[in-house]
């Protein structure tokens, strides 16, 4: 008996000893941060003056998604532009994560840009690649790299290589100049869409990227264009007595929805761009407008005042019945979908003060991106990562950009001028 | 007398049968013995050196959250991933607690470049680790780690 005690003893110790398993540490928390990497300014052949600091244009692009954190050119102990040169140590050493190299060469009456993307601590090559440059197209050809490498460290697309259009105001009333423009994303290069001594408002890009919807007043009362970007050629879809604004193009192109008071008071009326067939989707003695579609082009918000403020609502593409979805606040306006259709943005105001919110749409609450006095026209990026609006500066309006995901707010660089009614492209390939 | 020698012939060989069989059964009896004190033996060393090695795991346990609370000194992770990512690196130490240089390597991916990245520059910054020396060493010469936001 006591043998079999014994025994039973030995079979429990056993059990309690298993074979050993490999070691697992399980780590949580660590802070979120943008994460570190070298961009080292692209060697270039002899003689060869570069029209852009590529390295510049790339660090710049990912400090700006809130989701990097570049390293200055100062710090570097190195600047290698082949592999052959390069010593990855010296960079862990450093603390970055990532290492970028590049190179400009000559390519007929263009360049030609290769760089390689490095994992530092594990030595792999990330991604390389060549592209063709013409000088004009070297800050395009900088974005496109930027989106390679953002796209490939953080599995979203890049929106370096998207544009903006905004709505600029130079000079005092009769003198005064109004300028559509459509810039880069990080807000160089811009160019000139149609400029007028009246009033433009409202522009809205099609979805393929290559026409854009605006309203003008440059007959001294309001219409609303579509123009073709390469082209320039334009096409006057609206001019009806009263109000014409607020375009919006369907997400399959084919349609524009827009606000018109040829019957009476503001609502929303739905185009078809190519049959010019027109179909009112509200008739409320209340002001609709502002309309914008889901991305899967079934259902419509607007901004309407029939509850005695302004607040959003939304309705079926085709019309009908509305339901509120804007919950908190007594002003709420100027609604667009994000590209997932999960949330909104929007100009709500707080205590007095105009700010963009984002609301979610699956819990209903709203969250503030932006903390001035008067910010207005939030648009989202296409890869639903950042919003861009318009803002005071200095006593003068400026373009910002917030990062959906916290990381802060920036201005982003312009020529002179007021800035207003900004609207991001989706994505141009 | 023939008779009578028969007899004793008979009792003898008798005799010699009972004490062979019962010299038979005695040594049964001790290699019986023999091999249940062998098997005791056997158990015993068993049970003792599993008692050690879970001794040294229990003492291997006591580093655990230092390392771990170094570890994470150093991780600096990427914004806006999403709270469901895990990356399972496996790592090689030198006695000391030295990270053998280009051993981080991840065995189960995120599937997010940055996360992982973040994880390997983590582990390699934190290097030295904190480990024992002696035997308990052993169980930090390879061993893995599993990050999550």
């Amino acid at each position: 008996m006591a043998f079999a005690v014994v025994l039973f003893g030995f079979g429990l110790g056993f059990g309690t000893a298993p074979a050993q398993a490999r070691l697992n540490i399980e780590v949580t928390g660590g802070v979120e941060a943008a994460q570190p990497i070298a961009v080292v300014p692209f060697g270039v052949s002899d003689g060869l003056i570069p029209p852009v600091d590529i390295a510049a244009v790339i660090s710049a692009d990912l400090a700006r998604t809130g989701r990097f954190r570049a390293m200055p050119t100062r710090d570097m102990l190195d600047m290698p532009a082949r592999h052959e040169d390069v010593d990855l140590r010296d960079w862990t050493l450093l603390g970055m994560n990532n290492l970028v190299i590049g190179r400009v060469e000559p390519d007929g009456s263009g360049y030609r840009v290769s760089f390689i993307l490095y994992d530092a601590f594990r030595g792999d090559q990330l991604a390389s690649s060549t592209l063709v440059s013409t000088k004009a197209g070297m800050r395009n050809t900088a974005h496109r790299i930027s989106d390679i490498i953002y796209q490939k460290l953080t599995g979203q697309r890049g929106v370096a290589a998207t544009r903006i259009a905004y709505v600029t105001a130079t000079g005092q009333g009769e003198g005064q100049t109004v300028t559509l423009r459509v810039a880069d994303a990080d807000g160089y290069n811009p160019q000139t869409i149609v400029s007028s001594g009246e009033p433009i408002m409202s522009p809205a890009w099609s979805p393929d990227g290559r026409r854009v919807a605006y309203v003008s007043f440059e007959n001294k009362r309001a219409a609303i264009y579509v123009q073709e970007l390469a082209s320039g050629r334009r096409e006057l879809v609206a001019s009806h007595p009263g109000i014409n604004g607020s375009p919006a193009f369907s997400p399959d192109g084919r349609k524009l929805a827009m606000t018109l008071s040829k019957d009476g008071n503001p609502d929303i009326y739905v185009l078809d761009l190519t049959s010019r067939e027109l179909v009112r989707l509200t008739d409320h003695f209340a002001i609709d407008t502002e309309p914008s579609w889901s991305p899967d082009g079934q259902q419509i918000i607007f901004t309407s005042d029939r509850g005695g403020s302004p607040q959003i609502y939304r309705m079926g593409s085709g019309g009908g019945p509305a339901q509120r979805i804007s919950s908190e606040g007594d002003y709420n306006a100027r609604a667009s979908y994000a590209p997932d259709g999960r949330s909104i943005v929007l100009v709500t105001r707080v205590n007095g003060m105009f700010r963009i919110g984002l609301i979610d749409l699956d819990r209903g609450f709203m969250r503030l991106l932006s903390n001035g006095s008067l910010d207005e026209s939030p648009s989202f990026a296409p890869n639903g990562s950042m919003v861009i609006y318009a803002t005071i500066h200095g006593g003068r309006g400026v373009l910002a950009a917030a990062s959906i995901d916290g990381g802060g707010n920036q201005r982003l660089s312009q020529d002179s001028g007021e800035v207003r009614e900004p609207a991001w492209s989706p994505f141009l390939n | 007398m023939a008779e009578i020698e028969e007899r004793r012939l008979v009792e003898e060989l008798a005799q010699e049968s009972i004490e062979q069989e019962a010299r038979r059964l005695a040594e049964e009896d001790a290699q019986r013995r023999l091999a249940a004190e062998e098997a005791q033996r056997t158990r015993e060393d068993d049970m003792l050196s599993s008692l050690a090695s879970e001794q040294l795991a229990r003492e291997a346990d006591r580093y655990v959250p230092v390392i771990r609370d170094k570890v994470r000194q150093f991780w600096v992770r990427p914004p806006a991933t999403g709270r469901d990512l895990a990356t399972v690196v496996s790592v090689r130490l030198i006695p000391g607690g030295d990270v053998v240089p280009n051993s981080v390597r991840v065995v189960q991916s995120s599937g997010n470049t940055a996360f992982d990245q973040s994880v390997v520059a983590a582990i390699n910054q934190a290097s030295p680790l904190p480990v024992p020396s002696g035997p308990v060493f052993e169980r930090f010469r390879e061993f893995n780690f599993t990050f999550r936001p």
